[in-house]
């Protein structure tokens, strides 16, 4: 069990960064810009959550197996495959909230920023970002949360192995496959403890300098 | 000689068509007009948060805008200060990380910009807890402490009360004078071209339809050529007397009564707003306030724009010009060539004169 | 006048505070120094049914030699699926002798191996066992998806048999479910009468749950499973597990979860 929750946090630690930067990025391009093919990256992005794990973790085995290039990256059945897997699926999350927390940022005020001298990037920074704080956590903590329970895809392309991929929620699904339901009602709890954990931890971040914002 | 800001923009929106020339020194040059008129466009043209598809922006020995063809510099690089209508404060940050905003490397200016908007004491303080006349100061600070080379301020003072609005804008005019820096304003009410400006730009759908210094307002004889051209409200050039313990504006072709007390004796302009000016309908009583100034005259021109109806009288020797929503009056059948009686209340008329004026900013010489 | 200006670049505050700089920075990078995960090349994938029994074996295997193969278990065509896609799993226990050959098919599996066998059962919540009447009655039966493998096809040949399957299916009296666990845990729940399950289900539920209910062998209807070793990917170490599985010592595990050893094919 301690194998699994290690790995379990590992991929929390790899995620999450990952979402936040990730997720951030492409929220904010996709809520002020404008370009070909747009639309069809936004899909392409929240695909993940429409698709049954099964199907999307299929797709991607032969994705990853067969493509060239892709093999010798290791990802299947890997410890990054299980941190990809994780990833996957919470993407989504986070872009929505930070796409609408972003977009929620009146632009009267980046206008303003501009004209004070600040480039795109600085706006963003000093500006956007602090003013979507709350939308960014809240997607963050929903984000990290999808990842720590994400089991179908992690099995099919990480695969259940012990001490390697096999994350909290796999080892749960093991326990009850092995019948053994005392072991596996313990994990659920150290799960869940897991989860109110990183939550109870965005949530002190959350509480910044700032109160009272807009 | 070319002047220190020259701005020509041609943009066109939808059915909108800009068409603006504009130069100006080292003053305070007000941009006056109705709403809709293009105002703010011009603004967020000159300051580079749009980019016309004609136009040429020249500020100082630099070529901000040549398009097409020549270099677009981005809002960021024009070193252009903005105050916009909201003041567009930063809610997250203090007073003293607002105005600092702009301030590259050294921030002792921050300081020295905190006493002279008098915001001393309040410099830990959050947009949502100042007053409404702190937080334009706050706003003024922040665009003037990065040094800009040119201001546009966006009806800054409009929802102000009077006497903050009057302290405001002095203000205005000494920093102007202190700093040297042009400062182009945009207004639709009256009092602040008179209060602020040395050079007028008068707007009128997308087109600056005259510029002149603002002292030929006060010229006798001027105001007849000027005004009509920008074809929006009433000029009175007269003379304010007291008489039967009241105060009236009068001229040669008539008199309105003005709130009691408002005015010294003297010579004045007044200017009425289009809006203002109520047509009476004949039979029906009539409200107190507009009893006294009850005018009769003949409809010259009328005509129906969307859902505005504009009319031209000519009533005591004056071109009015009046403006009321197209539903109104409909059962007074007004056409043109027919008589209308029409008042306007004495507190609408909004009074004008030299001494409120003080010294014009900056000014070409 | 001395100005504090702290921040005045608005900098993202919270990546300022305490808690940021003295304790999550130096613990992720502590994390990420010593995050090693071992690779095992030693893994046995084990279709589900199997896996209690294969689970204790690889527990006694491991207090005998000091180091067992880890165990992975899964859904016989997903782990087909993933050997194919290059899992790196050395030898592969199934019921489901439809994927053995799949992967034999494929050139990935030497030789297949049927080592043992275990009867359908037939459990239900009560304490008398189902008689043979019992389907004649307004019951619902759970039975594993019979598209998913042997479990659920042979349930369904043998209710076919008895000629029951239809109507069964017709009054949507018949419970599909995705495995034998899930079939009795159907049955135990409420939401079937009877469930068609393996002898490890039973009497599992038989030893943790108050209420053990009782089951019932049906005869000739016993399921088949065998196990292939994975070219290029099993071991010296693997190999030794696999002879132990079908060894005389792993025999009475076997029986105790109701499989019996059978040699040959």
């Amino acid at each position: 069990m301690s194998k699994a929750l290690v790995i379990s946090l590992y991929v929390l630690a790899l995620d999450v960064p990952l979402l936040l930067v990730l997720g951030t990025i492409l929220g904010w391009v996709f809520s002020r810009k404008k370009f070909v093919g747009r639309e069809i990256l936004l899909i392409l992005v929240l695909l993940p959550v429409a698709l049954p794990p099964s199907v999307l973790g299929l797709y991607l085995l032969l994705f990853f197996g067969q493509v060239p290039f892709l093999q010798p990256l290791g990802l299947l059945f890997s410890f990054p495959g299980a941190a990809l897997a994780a990833l996957i699926p919470s993407l989504p999350i986070m872009v929505q909230a930070s796409r609408s927390g972003l977009a929620s940022v009146p632009e009267h005020l980046e206008e303003a920023a501009r004209t004070l001298g600040d480039g795109h990037w600085r706006v963003f920074w000093r500006v956007s970002l602090p003013l979507s704080r709350r939308s960014l956590v809240a997607g963050i903590a929903l984000a990290a949360a999808r990842a720590l329970g994400d089991f179908g895809l992690t099995l099919m392309i990480a695969g259940n192995i012990p001490g390697r991929t096999q994350t909290l929620p796999l080892y749960i699904y093991s326990q009850i496959e092995a019948l053994e339901f005392g072991k596996a009602n313990v994990a659920a709890v150290l799960l869940i403890a897991v989860g109110i954990a990183s939550l109870a931890l965005v949530k002190r971040m959350e509480k910044g300098r700032h109160e009272r914002l807009l | 000689m070319s002047a220190y800001f020259e701005a020509s923009l041609r943009h066109r929106i939808g059915n909108f068509d800009l068409d603006v020339e504009l130069a100006l020194e080292r003053e305070i040059g007000v941009l006056f007009g109705p709403s809709a008129a293009g105002k703010s466009l011009t603004l967020r043209l000159i300051a580079g948060l749009a980019h016309p598809q004609n136009g040429t922006v020249r500020l100082g020995r630099r070529l901000l805008l040549e398009t097409p063809g020549g270099p677009v510099l981005p809002a960021h690089k024009r070193k252009i200060g903005l105050v916009h209508q909201d003041l567009s404060l930063f809610p997250h940050l203090t007073v003293l990380e607002n105005v600092a905003y702009g301030v590259r490397g050294e921030k002792q200016a921050v300081g020295v910009w905190v006493k002279k908007m008098h915001l001393t004491g309040v410099e830990d303080r959050y947009p949502h807890q100042l007053s409404g006349g702190q937080q334009q100061r706050v706003a003024l600070a922040r665009a003037l402490a990065p040094e800009p080379e040119l201001l546009l301020l966006d009806e800054p003072f409009s929802a102000l009360d009077g006497p903050l609005k009057r302290s405001l804008r002095r203000e205005l005019k000494d920093l102007q004078r202190d700093t040297g820096i042009p400062v182009l304003y945009v207004t639709h009410q009256i009092e602040d071209v008179c209060a602020l400006g040395s050079t007028v730009f008068l707007l009128r759908e997308g087109r600056v339809v005259q510029s002149f210094p603002v002292e030929k307002l006060w010229q006798a004889g001027s105001q007849v050529s000027t005004w009509p051209a920008l074809g929006w409200g009433t000029l009175i050039q007269g003379e304010v007397v007291r008489r039967a313990g009241g105060t009236w504006l009068s001229w040669a072709g008539g008199s309105l009564e003005l709130p009691v007390g408002s005015a010294d004796e003297g010579p004045a302009v007044a200017f009425v707003p289009p809006q203002e000016v109520k047509v009476l309908y004949p039979d029906l009583p009539v409200d107190p306030q507009l009893a006294v100034n009850v005018i009769e005259g003949r409809i010259v021109e009328r005509y129906l724009i969307g859902h505005t109806c504009t009319l031209y009288i000519d009533a005591v020797g004056l071109h009015w010009h009046i403006e009321y929503p197209a539903d109104s009056y409909t059962d007074l059948e007004l056409e043109e060539g027919g008589l209308v009686r029409m008042s306007v209340r004495p507190a609408a008329v909004a009074l004008l004169k030299p001494q409120d004026m003080g010294e014009t900013g900056g000014g070409r010489k | 006048m001395q100005l504090s200006c702290k921040n005045t670049t608005g900098s993202l505050y919270w990546a300022d505070s305490v808690m940021m700089r003295k304790i999550l920075i130096p613990l992720l990078s502590i994390l990420l120094f010593f995050a090693q995960f071992p690779v095992r090349s030693d893994t046995v994938a084990v279709a589900g049914g199997l896996f209690p029994c294969v689970s204790e074996l690889a527990d006694l295997y491991n207090d005998r030699v000091g180091e067992s193969p880890g165990l992975v278990v899964g859904s016989s065509g997903k782990l087909a699926s993933q050997i194919a896609a290059g899992a790196p799993f050395g030898l592969f226990i199934s019921a489901n002798l439809e994927w053995l050959h799949y992967l034999e098919e494929k050139g990935l599996v030497g030789e297949i191996v049927a080592f043992a066998s275990s009867p359908l059962v037939l459990w239900w919540s009560r304490d008398r066992r189902p008689g043979p009447n019992v389907f004649r009655g307004p019951v619902r039966v759970a039975i594993v998806d019979p598209a998913l493998g042997p479990f659920g096809s042979t349930a369904r040949r043998y209710l076919e048999n008895l000629e029951t399957y239809a109507a069964l299916l017709k009054e949507k009296r018949l419970i599909v479910t995705s495995t034998a666990l899930q079939s009795a845990l159907a049955a135990k729940s409420g939401a079937a009468d009877l469930a068609f399950t393996s002898m490890s289900v039973a009497k599992k539920i038989a030893a943790d749950f108050r209420s053990p209910g009782s089951a019932v062998v049906i005869p000739g209807y016993d399921l088949v499973h065998a196990g292939a070793l994975i070219h290029d990917r099993s071991s010296a170490a693997i190999e030794a597990f696999w002879e132990y599985l079908r060894s005389e010592e792993a025999e009475a595990v076997w029986q105790r979860w109701g499989f019996t050893l059978e040699p040959g094919e």
